[in-house]
């Protein structure tokens, strides 16, 4: 088993990493490998509650997410400095994720064996 | 490209998934069903209503190994296991049981 860390630092919907991602988490995950993933910079927005993806023809990226999240499929964090940078909180989240400091998102990006970014 | 039953009708892609999620019914069940040569018992119809709450809540068509745990995970590991699901839906579990369930193609399927 690997330990496998997916990093989403982009926003979603202007292109679709953060649903591609999640998808390929999803099936690490289902492959019984150790997944992780990580949101920082502006893949923070990703997971903002109230967004609307139908309206721009895009898909949904937070119901894989609290998919992956309720199936124990993967773990997924968020890094509170990229938050806090662009004034969100934990609050202002539609699935529930754990949130690192930077230090610890470090620790973690460090003890993965695979890190895949987009 | 269309199914049809009665005087109802439902567009559906050149793959045979359904266009319209919440179009779908029972009745249109049956016709995708019977062209792929199942007869719906209730536990397809489990199956199939697993999958439809599924994809309302989590807006994803599950790749079969991503089915099999969820399925565990909600309705037990009797139910939840590869061998129960492909004797249901021979055509591979997620694949032709998200086709009648009138979902989208599976993640992850070719």
């Amino acid at each position: 088993m690997k330990n496998f860390v997916f990093v989403v630092r982009r926003a979603a919907h202007g292109t679709a990493h953060g649903r591609e991602l999640a998808e390929a988490a999803m099936l690490a995950g289902a492959m019984d490998q150790s997944v992780a993933v990580a949101f920082l910079d502006d893949g923070v927005f990703q997971l903002k509650s109230g967004q609307c993806p139908a309206a721009v023809g895009a898909v949904a990226v937070t119901g894989p997410l609290a998919a992956l999240a309720e199936d124990g499929l993967a773990r997924l964090y968020v890094e509170s400095e990229s938050l806090a940078e662009r004034n969100l909180s934990a609050e202002d989240l539609a699935v529930a994720t754990q949130v690192l400091t930077r230090a610890e998102m470090s620790d973690l990006l460090g003890r993965a064996d695979v890190i895949l970014t987009a | 490209m269309r199914y049809a039953y009665g005087d109802k009708s439902w567009p559906h892609d050149e793959n045979g998934y359904l266009e319209h999620f919440e179009s779908w019914d029972e009745d249109l069940a049956a016709v995708i069903a019977a062209a792929e040569d199942i007869i719906l018992t209730p536990e397809h119809w489990e199956v199939l209503y697993f999958l439809r709450q599924y994809y309302a809540d989590f807006e994803i068509a599950p790749a079969i190994r991503v089915l099999t745990k969820a399925v565990a995970r909600r309705l037990g590991p009797e139910k939840g296991n590869e061998a129960h699901l492909r004797r249901l839906f021979p055509g591979g579990p997620a694949k032709q049981a998200c086709k009648i369930a009138g979902l989208p193609r599976p993640t992850g399927c070719v």
